[in-house]
């Protein structure tokens, strides 16, 4: 069973197709970052994963229950917040919390509970309207752990945090599989922030999700080794003829793939074949792969597939 | 569903809606009370609240406070992205808006019993000040009749307004239904039309001076009853951003 699973989910706004065939598979006990740069769906997936939107094409199981058929029940198993902390102003945090209790039909205990994960059992005392960003977002977290729920739908969570707050944020849903005992789905446009929280994770781009896996096994398959030198074009593509993976960063820089096992060879490859073709090699640093290098690559894997079949 | 209806006043508290359903209905009773001060014989009880207190409030006030009182309603959701969070829960949606309807039409009946106390306290103050207090006793009998009527015939427009609110995210649209509703029904009342008599804002006006009112308050409450039912089914399909 998975936490969610989602088969051709499609949604279209007049005529334009914002959510294209996805397939979402999210393992239980994960935090799945979602990644993908503004208007590329996530918050629209967002919706419809919680039933806010209906789809035009496709299915979505959340652990185990069908949304369509068993809306409720699927329901029940999840917590979430979409886009921004949605709180009452005119009321406490506190009474915030109740609302949601009460309509869950919880016992009064599980406030203080939720409130002791995020730390905010004074401050919910104060009337929300008073809070900081931070503040709001850390009880909008506790709010959806109300009735621990088995998976955690949070949506771009650490937008307009401050770096303490990002922090804080950061070290809460880490932590959350273990509280929790399930799953947390974090949507972010930020790689890097994903990278620190998440072990799978799955990129969107125009609507489609173009590549999901463990986070391992995404930034693997190869090191990379960024060279100095005086003419990168041409430097670059000295190397591809000599059957090597590289291509130019910048007008400084090239990015030589290598092998996780023959790093330091092909790097002293390189390195040899660009010298004795008279180029300046001013500095050679390994460079660890990140998520954004697994964006970028899968962008440009898309593009050619797309220039391909055009 | 008693846990949602619990949740529904909950929002209520501190809120500028609840304000305004308390502090509206206070206006009658000064208007009685200043009335009271300038008047130079002492009017009977049941003139001033027949005849003067009931009638501002169902022709002009009324749907005004209830345009205001359900945009503010609807804001307490907009405003603090509430729909998001409350329609992602296990409940059934349908629960969520019968459970508003419920608050805002006994809030509408609260707000008409507190207009007759306050212009009981006013028209009492005031006829102190003034040296006339009023004659008579209060005519409870009559007064329960034409408030049962009364509410009966705006549940109509409680609906209407209920459902604007509630259906389009800017304050704008509500507010354009309540005041171009009474609107219609002020000039309905100034031009003596019968053509308009079952328009639902002027309804609680024949309630208050037609021969028979009972039809008027059928029509408002069946009426009412059928757009809530169809209000709730639209609402409960409805995408909200």
């Amino acid at each position: 069973m998975l936490a969610i699973e989602t088969e051709h989910l499609t949604k279209r706004y007049a005529g334009r197709t914002v959510v294209n065939d996805v397939a979402l598979r999210v393992p239980i006990g994960c935090v799945y970052g979602f990644l993908g740069p503004n208007g590329a769906g996530k918050t629209t997936t967002m919706r419809l994963l919680l039933g806010l939107l209906r789809a035009d094409a496709g299915m979505i199981r959340l652990v185990g229950h069908d949304l369509i058929q068993t809306r409720r029940d699927a329901l029940a198993q999840v917590g979430a917040f979409v886009e921004s902390a949605p709180l009452y102003d005119h009321l406490t945090g506190r009474a915030n919390l109740d609302i949601t209790r009460r309509l869950l039909g919880l016992p009064p205990g599980e406030i203080d509970r939720v409130l002791e994960i995020v730390d905010m059992r004074d401050a919910a005392r104060a009337r929300a309207g008073t809070y900081s960003l931070g503040m709001k977002q850390r009880l909008a977290l506790a709010r959806t752990m109300l009735g621990s729920p088995k998976l955690l739908l949070l949506d771009e969570p650490t937008n307009g945090l401050d770096p303490d707050g990002i922090i804080a944020m950061r070290l809460l849903i880490r932590a959350l599989p273990a509280q929790i005992g399930g799953t947390v789905f974090v949507s972010s446009h930020l790689l890097t922030e994903v990278e620190q929280i998440a072990d799978h994770a799955g990129m969107m781009r125009d609507g489609r999700l173009i590549v999901q896996d463990e986070i391992r096994v995404l930034l693997g398959g190869g090191a990379i080794v960024a060279m100095t030198i005086d003419e990168t074009e041409a430097g670059a593509a000295l190397l591809r003829a000599r059957g090597m993976d590289a291509h130019p960063v910048d007008d400084q820089t090239i990015h030589v793939r290598c092998q996780d096992d023959a790093l330091i060879q092909q790097t002293a490859m390189a390195n040899r074949i660009l010298v004795e073709a008279d180029f300046i090699v001013s500095a050679v640093v390994p460079h660890a792969r990140t998520l954004e290098d697994v964006y970028h690559d899968t962008l440009a894997q898309a593009s050619s597939g797309e220039r391909l079949a055009a | 569903m008693i846990a949602v209806l619990q949740v529904e006043i909950r929002k209520l508290n501190g809120s500028l809606a609840l304000l305004l359903a308390v502090l509206a209905p206070a206006l009658p009773g000064l208007l009685a009370a200043l009335s009271l001060i300038s008047t130079d014989r002492a009017p009977q009880w049941e003139s001033i609240l027949t005849g003067f207190v009931l009638p501002i409030w169902s022709l002009f006030l009324l749907p005004m406070v209830v345009a205001a009182f359900t945009t503010l309603v609807g804001q307490i959701e907009y405003r603090a992205r509430g729909w998001d969070h409350l329609l992602a829960l296990p409940i059934a949606r349908w629960q969520l808006f019968l459970a508003k309807a419920v608050v805002v039409l006994a809030a509408s009946a609260m707000m008409t019993l507190l207009v007759l106390l306050f212009a009981w306290v006013g028209a009492s103050i005031g006829g102190a000040i003034g040296g006339h207090t009023p004659l008579g006793t209060l005519p409870w009998v009559k007064l329960a009749r034409t408030v049962l009527l009364l509410l009966a015939g705006s549940t109509m427009l409680v609906v209407i307004q209920l459902w604007a609110a509630l259906r389009f995210a800017s304050f704008v649209m509500p507010l354009v239904v309540g005041i171009g509703g009474t609107l219609v029904a002020m000039a309905v009342a100034m031009t003596r039309t019968d053509q308009a008599a079952w328009f639902p804002w002027v309804l609680p006006l024949e309630i208050l001076s037609a021969p028979n009112p009972v039809p008027f308050a059928l029509f408002g409450g069946i009426g009412g009853l059928v757009l809530l039912a169809i209000m709730v089914t639209d609402l409960s399909r409805h995408s909200f951003k």
